[in-house]
């Protein structure tokens, strides 16, 4: 029988002020599918993140993420989007990798071209920051991808780029799997690029996607 | 001159040593939004000084008065380090604040310190505005000793540690991905650079190298994060150098703060050198580009 790569059972969780925000959460996520988190403000998407990873301690319950450190990449909402160091676009690759990057290795994903590389970090537009993220998370080959709002401001070409290089990212590799907190939810035709579990936190899982209808 | 130079041979080599060590360090510290945080921490290593000096000069045992301080040096400022950083990974909206709290907490008690043992009033305008000249050569040797290390360590890992700078300065924390060794090789080796630091060179010295640099290349018109490096240590050494022959020149004045305003004088220049340059370059390129468009125009209505 296949092993889920995370998995909760009756998982109950709050913030560090003791408020409880999801009760008796049980799921199960397999490899190959997309479990797609969504809700209303505050009802504890970010921090089922959180606890996923390991970050939050305040749970009850069981959490297991069947995933080494080192094969899980998680890409947090961006709060704070400036840096003081002036890095270049290559340069967030570059250092992620710690060695030098040719052009191609970092084209080859499609998210970016050549005369984006030589933009500053400081100056890249919300769209642009997203998309180099998303290469750095791929270049480290990992298992399991951890989202929280990765469509947020993004225009309509962005948000069909990243969708089209996360349905990429499950089907080349059979062992992968994404766990994606979207606040609008996926739309009808992205959903039939992925293999979906839904988890409403206002209503329970696999309820519809609110983008759905 | 030459006499001099000679004579503080050493001395001049453990300044322009030192300088790239901390301007290297202090660029990592700015981006991990850690500059109060630093304040406090080379406080607490300068009260480690001072009560380190007040305890062991006594003694007179050279060995003692040299690693007693730093010891200690490093248990304050290891302390404060471990305090402060529960601020950061807190979030606490107010840690600037609270870290203005500790610093003049240290502060206060670095002058207690100095009022307590009467021999130490002379060594607290040393420790806060550093003087190179009164290095010995044992000092200084030991200073080049390890600001090799600190920079060979850095030279091997500042893509790592400017990745986990950049993680800290966008989600909060540090790579997931990071082992516990690889997280901890830059606290370690800040708090031995900036605790080496302040006993042999000063406060002054130590904070100005950290963040000056850094702070004024950061207005900068150009990026990359190799020629910010680059250019940081550059600066650090140059300046360093500078300033410390001028003040040999020059004997009323005193060699770190000559030192920290060659810094400042030396990054302003190189500010706007290079912004007149910018421009330059881009009215020229402007002008080419306006001719050969000019060019291509004529000969297509000549054809």
């Amino acid at each position: 029988m296949q092993q889920p790569m995370l998995e909760t059972y009756q998982l109950t969780y709050g913030t560090p002020t003791g408020r409880i925000l999801q009760k008796d959460l049980t799921l199960s996520i397999y490899s190959g599918q997309l479990l797609l988190i969504t809700g209303s403000n505050g009802c504890g998407k970010s921090t089922l993140l959180r606890t996923i990873l390991g970050e939050n301690t305040h749970y009850w319950g069981h959490v297991s993420i069947n995933v080494p450190n080192s094969r899980k990449v998680y890409l947090p909402q961006l709060e704070n989007t400036e840096i003081h160091l002036p890095l270049t676009l290559l340069d967030v690759l570059t250092i992620s990798q710690s060695r030098k990057l040719s052009e191609e290795s970092v084209l080859r994903f499609g998210l970016l071209k050549e005369e984006h590389l030589g933009i500053a970090w400081n100056s890249a537009s919300g769209g642009e920051r997203k998309r180099t993220l998303l290469t750095r998370a791929l270049m480290q080959n990992p298992s399991m991808m951890i989202f929280d709002e990765p469509m947020n401001h993004l225009d309509r070409k962005s948000r069909a780029a990243m969708i089209s290089v996360m349905a990429s990212f499950l089907k080349e590799q059979p062992d992968r799997s994404i766990v994606m907190v979207c606040h609008q939810g996926l739309k009808p035709e992205e959903r039939t690029l992925f293999d979906v579990t839904t988890l409403d936190l206002d209503r329970g899982t696999d309820a519809e996607d609110p983008c759905s209808n | 001159m030459l006499e001099l130079i000679s004579l503080y041979g050493w001395t001049i080599v453990a300044g322009c040593l030192a300088s790239p060590t901390l301007a290297l360090i202090g660029t990592q510290l700015a981006a991990r939004d850690r500059a109060m945080q630093t304040l406090c921490v080379s406080q607490g290593a300068l009260v480690g000084v001072l009560l380190g000096l007040g305890l062991f000069q006594p003694f007179d045992i050279p060995v003692l008065t040299s690693v007693g301080p730093m010891a200690l040096a490093l248990f304050f400022s290891g302390t404060t380090f471990l305090l402060t950083d529960k601020w950061v990974a807190s979030r606490a909206a107010s840690k600037n604040t609270l870290f203005a709290v500790l610093f003049v907490g240290l502060l206060s008690c670095g002058y207690l310190i100095s009022s307590i043992f009467p021999a130490l009033e002379n060594h607290l305008a040393q420790v806060y505005f550093g003087d190179l000249a009164t290095l010995t050569e044992g000092d200084s040797q030991r200073a080049i000793f390890l600001s090799l290390i600190a920079l060979f360590f850095i030279q091997r890992n500042w893509m790592g540690f400017s990745n986990e700078s950049f993680e800290w300065a966008l989600f909060g924390c540090p790579p997931s991905t990071n082992s516990a060794s690889s997280r901890w090789g830059f606290r370690l080796l800040s708090l031995l650079t900036l605790s080496v630091s302040v006993q042999y060179v000063g406060f002054l010295f130590t904070v100005s190298m950290l963040f000056v640099p850094t702070g004024l290349l950061s207005l900068s018109r150009r990026c990359g994060l190799k020629r910010h490096l680059v250019s940081s240590a550059i600066l650090a050494v140059l300046s360093s150098g500078l300033g410390f022959l001028v003040s040999l020149r020059f004997t009323r004045m005193p060699t770190v703060p000559t030192i920290v305003a060659a810094l400042i004088l030396a990054s302003t220049v190189f500010l706007l050198t290079e912004r007149v340059f910018d421009d330059a370059w881009a009215k020229f390129r402007k002008h080419v580009t306006w001719w050969v468009d000019l060019r291509k125009h004529q000969s297509a209505t000549q054809s």
